[in-house]
């Protein structure tokens, strides 16, 4: 009898851990080489993809405390092998310029640099080409921009960033003025076509003081027209002031070259807007959609949809819904959903904390998904004394909790949300393995994070173990489809690559591939994913 | 055929000469005076005259984010202690001083940006040589400073400095009267007297 138990123990074990070992049968892997790098080197992103392969960007960090980076690039071929590895020697003459950013756009490699000339005080924005076969520059660098930082040092010479077009035909370079305390915030815009060439530019002053106007985000439609959305504070830059929200989300929009300017105020009356991400759809529409709260509370209790009409300035749809206790609670243990349901009764608001909205994604039906994560950081401060020496010791914790997924339809209405059980808590790295990358395949949503195994086998009001960095750690593959249900199954486990993934800098590059990158140590690895 | 060897040769030309002209419009964007390339600060205190030092400062790079800075200055015939300093205990008056020389040695950290420009850190080693009718004195300070340097317009610098750190004396008797019963072969003396608050205000001259 006894030994009949031990046998049937062992194998429910074994039954137990190959269900466990099983990865899954959704998607095809191709896996890179292993390859020795420094520690101090990790992938900075993904810059390009053609029918050759990949081009990546690395950085190292070098000198004390690593403060500089060298900066290489790499191709690797549709088999992820590498095949060639060169450092972006961005110096023209002895005069080092600064990295910008790269694009790959019509075929071609763009790398854009600055340089701040001290003598001028203007600052400089540059454009050149890469050879695809050497990775080296080409001869064919040209100015593009620049920001004149007269009278301010070298810290307040502005900053160049980038936007590209749905479409991916325009190219926006944009920058803040130098900072001027009292003066109204100044933005500059440069238009592009995607071989660089120009199609407008204008620095445009708006109304606002700079100490109380906050650029959120940036788009450019297909056309060329530039929409602007902007935080304005009502007394200082903060987003509390006397424990009341202190802001309103304005949207600006430049078209006709910059002839023709609009100006959106965001309401919805008596709900606070607190989080906001908008898109230009085809009809040149403006999508906002994000998170509402109550007035004088500082969570959210709801999603709201409004979609604007680009040139009738009109609200031509509006929703917003609270959130519906089955949500708030879907990740929560029989435990915590007590507590939380006990508060409902007394009447009190139950709320979720922390939410910061990730991406907005278009449906060809005229809808959209709103994606968040639940993202904090808690700095602990322990003194100790040891021999009558004391020490204090600073750790920060960085929390990248639940994925949130909100489906609106082209009216606004919400037809679903659902909330993916993550729990990534790591220490002093900034989240280096944390968070998500997402791969729009048709109507599915991918997620792919670093999880602890035992989440493989979830069920409702169980607890969330948080991601480990060690051995035991899996990827998962979280799908979500267009009914909103959620399957989550083993992608590859960490022991068996060599390698634990580095969400934050991996990349969908086409319909139904993405690709991954981990490193350990001093192995570094590359993989794609394809979608069945 | 000479028509056609014309037209190629010119079309050569052109081609050199509009990849000279698109050159030099670019160079025309780098061309900073090599101030962006600076490696040597050379300055003046504007603050140390009132205490009776006029040092010169040489300030050299040495990578991205370290220089050496030395100094070497005349201590005129007169003395004003530092505008802010904490002796403790007896303060030696030095009255009716010679000339003499003081010295500085200023590794510094240039933490925010590229060197010698912005927010910076580091030791400062400051030596004082007072000599006196019947005795020499030398005051050694040593400070951790913070400071800020900026370049104005061209090639102007101005750099703003305090710190905060220990002063040493040393006196060296020359007269044996002056020694007040001490051991006369023991005529040098060299002790703490206090925390020293260093502030200086600097122009320069970027090379």
């Amino acid at each position: 009898m006894k030994r009949t138990i031990i046998i049937t123990s062992i194998l429910t074990i074994l039954a137990f851990y190959s269900n466990a070992q099983e990865t899954t049968k959704k998607v095809d892997i191709l896996w890179g080489a292993e390859e020795k790098a420094s520690r101090r080197s990790t992938l900075a992103g993904l810059i390009g993809h053609d029918k050759t392969g990949i081009y990546v960007l690395k950085k190292q960090r070098k000198g004390l405390y690593g403060m500089g980076s060298i900066a290489t690039i790499e191709h690797y071929d549709t088999k992820l092998k590498k095949t060639k590895s060169v450092v972006l020697d961005l110096e023209y003459k002895g005069k080092d310029r600064e990295y910008e950013g790269s694009f790959h756009l019509n075929e071609n490699l763009y790398i854009y640099s600055s340089f701040r000339n001290q003598r001028l005080k203007i600052n400089f924005l540059f454009v050149q080409t890469l050879n695809k076969e050497t990775l080296q520059l080409n001869n064919d660098i040209q100015k593009i921009a620049e920001i004149n930082y007269e009278n301010k040092n070298k810290l307040n010479a502005g900053r160049f960033s980038f936007k590209i077009s749905r479409d991916s035909t325009k190219v926006l370079v944009h920058y803040h003025m130098p900072h001027d305390k009292g003066a109204k915030e100044k933005l500059g815009f440069h238009v592009y076509d995607n071989e660089m060439k120009p199609i407008w530019n204008k620095v445009v002053t708006l109304p606002y003081l700079e100490e109380l106007f906050n650029t959120m985000d940036y788009e450019i439609s297909n056309t060329g027209d530039i929409y602007v959305l902007g935080r304005i504070y009502k007394e200082k830059q903060k987003l509390f002031f006397y424990g009341k929200r202190n802001f309103n989300y304005h949207i600006l929009s430049y078209s006709n070259t910059g002839s023709v300017v609009r100006e959106y105020p965001v309401k919805i009356e008596g709900k606070f807007l607190t989080d906001m991400q908008i898109a230009i759809n085809r009809d040149r529409d403006i999508i906002c959609a994000g998170f509402y709260s109550d007035e004088g509370t500082t969570s959210i209790n709801g999603s709201y949809f409004l979609k604007i009409g680009g040139v009738s300035k009109e609200i031509m749809a509006k929703n917003f819904k609270e959130f519906g206790m089955d949500f708030i609670t879907q990740t929560m243990t029989e435990k915590q959903k007590k507590k939380t349901n006990k508060k409902v009764d007394k009447g009190k608001s139950v709320e979720m904390y922390e939410y910061d909205l990730n991406n907005i994604i278009l449906k060809d039906d005229g809808g959209a998904m709103l994606i968040g994560q639940q993202f904090y950081i808690k700095v602990h401060t322990t003194t100790s004394t040891v021999n009558g020496q004391t020490t204090t010791t600073t750790t920060y914790y960085y929390y990248f909790n639940d994925i949130i997924v909100i489906n609106f339809s082209a009216a606004g209405e919400v037809l679903w949300t659902e909330k993916i059980a993550k729990r990534q808590v790591t220490t002093n790295d900034g989240g280096f393995w944390s968070s998500y990358v997402l791969s729009v395949v048709g109507d599915k949503l991918f997620f792919v994070f670093n999880d602890n195994p035992k989440n493989l086998f979830l069920k409702p009001g169980d607890r969330v173990e948080s991601f480990r960095r060690g051995k035991g750690s899996i990827a998962v593959l979280v799908e979500l489809d267009n009914e909103g249900n959620q399957t989550r199954e083993a992608l590859y486990r960490a022991s068996e690559a060599g390698i634990l993934a580095r969400p934050m800098v991996c990349t969908q590059i086409s319909k139904n591939e993405m690709i991954l990158f981990g490193q350990k140590k001093k192995i570094h690895r590359f993989s794609k994913i394809t979608f069945k | 055929m000479f028509q056609r060897i014309l037209i190629f040769t010119l079309l050569i030309v052109r081609l050199s000469l509009s990849n000279l002209l698109a050159q030099d419009d670019i160079d025309q964007y780098f061309d900073d005076g090599k101030i962006g390339n600076a490696k040597n600060v050379f300055k003046i205190n504007v603050i140390s005259p009132i205490v009776g030092d006029l040092p010169i400062y040489f300030e050299r790079v040495f990578s991205d984010k370290v220089t050496l800075e030395v100094g070497l200055g005349v201590l005129l015939p007169f003395y004003n202690g530092d505008i802010f300093e904490i002796l403790d205990g007896e303060e030696l008056e030095i009255q009716n001083p010679q000339f003499g020389f003081s010295i500085y040695v200023h590794p510094k950290f240039y933490w925010q940006s590229q060197s010698p420009e912005l927010n910076y850190s580091g030791i400062q080693y400051r030596r004082r040589h007072y000599n006196l009718t019947d005795r020499a004195v030398v005051y050694n300070d040593i400070s951790f400073n913070y400071g800020l340097q900026v370049l104005l317009v061209h090639r102007i610098a101005f750099d703003y400095n305090l710190g905060v750190g220990f002063r040493f004396r040393t006196v060296t008797y020359t007269s044996p009267s002056s020694m007040y019963g001490s051991n006369l072969d023991e005529n040098t003396k060299m002790e703490i007297i206090g925390l020293v608050v260093p502030w200086t205000i600097r122009i320069g001259f970027v090379l």
